[in-house]
């Protein structure tokens, strides 16, 4: 055998990695990865990185200030990436009661829920959700993520068996680990890999899935997924945060959408996305309430949601309540931007909601098509690798009700524009 | 690039798949302190390759190596932070010169038999067809996406009775990558396959590779640990 002449090897770039390269690593020092770390983010942060977590100076509104990642300076760009579906979290009502509440409890509720920290409003909210979802009861947690991991590790154990679709959120996957049972995960919204699956399970079996999906905006095969489960004797456990005061005839969700609000047991959601606040909770018998309130670790031992948040997310959900014309608005904002989406030929997905994916397709233009947006006054976000699969990169809306026409024209018009200077658009 | 030396194994062809592997399966391959990766809780990653090489003086042969994705290892000495790591744990050539060389120079376990590896190449997709006096070992298709040139640096760690050891390599070549799960892996029941059980392994791949003319350059194998 003969070798070749040795030859130079390429100087790697900072799209040969992304953050989970640097996730696994072995060393003698806990410390070794930082450098790497870092010197690779030097290079991806300028390159486009940044467009991730710039901060804001005002409220969540059609209209939003934001500070540039790479020049400091404060813009107003068209916001087209806070979820606030609804767009009721800035409401005048939603304001007057967060402030009368924290007139009358202060900031936060200095205690665990099970201890110090349940308030009347805590009681009042959860009421008012179980009223809504017309469950007999609702239990509350500080935050979506800690509903999905509270309550997956209150309700499974070791030996106990849960099958996740493979897109599920971070939350559930953290959930299930938590629990420390076995853990399956089903290919995305796929009922026959769910069924190759379940064949194989005996003992407790919990199937979990979303309502909508949030990088591909489509919704959950919950018809198919429910005939499996109860073929197979799986419990399902739907996770409504993208879905939850959108869907349905009233909107409780895609349980509703469906009619299958009573072949689903468990329905878990959280108050930051369609009411723009902050929060999970689980809806279901009292039964299961007072079981998840005595093994909820991830809820017990947090603090209970200030009550500044209960205030306004009671007022929210009146006002969710009252007006379903904001649900109107909202399929009328999402259904301009899917028709006009088309007729300009850019690829938006197999979207079915309010979430949105602009298709580019490509790891490494992402970055600078995502720039150009900015500079062209357009505040959304690169979504790429591992967040979705390679190639699969795009650019995520939140439709929100508050976006007028106008801003929907604005939207598409820059989009398309930017796409067919790149050469990303079909026509 | 230091003054080092290092070995190019130039290739026509190679077709990677990457399959989800339960972490429990990994576990009974990998040796101590080696870690497999989670790609998701429970799973790792099985690597499953086949190449065609062509080395300079005509000397052809073919390879198919069965690989764990494990963490990379960051020490002094190791050089660049790769791409990612690869612990192999079977390898088989349809040469004995290839054999010796990959078991002596690199401390590849090797399958000690002659295997023929037969490409079928179409349009869109191709297929590794791996075989012993035995009976068929494993059949490998991916299918193609986009072709573009491409250069990742990796580590490959090796284990035999003297210890562990790792090599740095570069694998260069015009190549296509996706994750559209649109191809497809057959393990027989075969002993070069004892190290898995297949019944576990979903056979569409959850990221396929396909190389055309490239090549793999190692650098020079570091020696990690005693066995």
């Amino acid at each position: 055998m003969k070798s070749a002449q040795p030859e130079e090897k390429s100087k790697s770039v900072f799209t040969d990695f992304d953050y989970t390269r640097f996730y696994h690593y072995s060393a003698e020092d806990l410390a070794a990865v930082l450098h790497p770390f870092g010197e690779w983010l030097k290079e991806a942060r300028p390159a486009g990185y940044y467009l991730h977590g710039q901060a804001l100076a005002s409220a969540p509104t059609p209209r939003v200030k934001v500070r540039d990642g790479k020049t400091g300076q404060i813009r107003e760009l068209l916001n087209l990436s806070s979820y606030n579906y609804l767009g009721v979290s800035y409401r005048p009502e939603v304001k007057r009661a967060a402030i009368e509440a924290i007139e009358k409890y202060g900031l936060g509720a200095s205690g665990s829920p099970i201890l110090s920290g349940t308030f009347d409003l805590h009681i009042e909210l959860a009421e008012a959700l179980a009223d809504y979802k017309k469950t007999p009861a609702a239990i509350l947690f500080p935050t979506g993520y800690s509903a999905n991991v509270g309550f997956i590790s209150a309700i499974m154990r070791s030996g106990d068996n849960i099958v996740l679709d493979q897109f599920a959120h971070a939350s559930i996957v953290d959930g299930a680990i938590l629990s420390k049972a076995k853990t399956l995960f089903f290919r995305h919204n796929n009922p026959l890999d769910l069924e190759r699956k379940l064949a194989n399970l005996s003992g407790k079996k919990l199937v979990i899935v979303e309502g909508v999906y949030s990088m591909d905006g489509d919704m959950c095969a919950l018809p198919e997924i429910v005939e499996v489960c109860k073929r197979h004797g799986a419990r399902i456990l739907i996770d409504e945060a993208h879905s939850m005061f959108l869907f349905g005839p009233n909107g409780r969700g895609v349980v509703e959408h469906f009619g299958l609000e009573k072949e689903v047991d468990f329905h878990l959601g959280t108050f930051s996305k369609t009411l723009g606040g902050q929060g999970g909770y689980v809806c279901g018998s009292q039964e299961l309430i007072d079981y998840v309130s005595g093994f909820g670790r991830a809820r017990f031992f947090s603090c209970s949601l200030a009550p500044v948040l209960a205030a306004g997310l009671l007022a929210g959900i009146r006002i969710v309540e009252q007006e379903p014309q904001l649900r109107a608005k909202l399929w009328s904002n999402v259904a301009y931007l899917r028709r006009r989406f088309t007729e300009e030929g850019v690829d938006i997905g197999h979207s079915c909601s309010q979430v949105i994916p602009v298709m580019i397709n490509d790891d490494v233009r992402v970055f600078p098509i995502g720039e150009k947006l900015q500079e062209r006054g357009l505040f959304l976000q690169p979504v790429v690798h591992p967040a979705v699969t390679r190639h699969k990169s795009r650019l995520r809306i939140f439709v929100s009700a508050s976006l007028s026409e106008q801003d929907l024209a604005e939207a598409v018009d820059t989009i398309a524009d930017v796409l067919r200077q790149e050469g990303v658009c079909r026509r | 690039m230091s003054a080092l030396t290092h070995y190019p194994y130039p290739f026509a062809r190679a077709v990677i798949g990457f399959f989800e592997l339960p972490i429990e399966n990994a576990r009974r391959i990998l040796p101590e302190h080696v870690e497999p990766i989670e790609m998701h809780h429970g799973a790792t990653v099985l690597s499953v390759s086949a190449f065609d090489f062509r080395l300079e003086g005509g000397f052809e042969y073919q390879q198919i190596l069965m690989s764990v994705v494990v963490a990379p290892c960051i020490r002094d000495g190791v050089g660049d932070y790769p791409r990612s790591a690869l612990y192999a744990f079977a390898a088989a050539a349809s040469h004995h010169l290839a054999r010796e060389e990959a078991a002596s120079r690199w401390r590849l376990p090797q399958w000690n038999e002659d295997v023929t590896v037969v490409f079928e190449e179409r349009e869109h997709s191709i297929s590794a067809h791996a075989a012993d006096a035995g009976g068929p070992i494993l059949d490998l298709t991916v299918s193609d996406y986009r072709w573009e040139p491409e250069s990742g640096f990796y580590q490959c760690l090796m284990a035999d009775t003297s210890g562990l050891y790792m090599a740095c390599f570069t694998v260069e070549g015009k190549q296509s990558e996706h994750e559209e799960g649109t191809g497809m892996l057959r393990l027989h029941d075969h002993p070069f396959n004892r190290d898995l059980d297949a019944t576990e392994i979903d056979g569409a791949p959850i990221r396929e590779v396909w190389i055309r003319n490239g090549a793999q350059i190692f650098d020079p194998l570091i020696r990690l640990s005693d066995a």
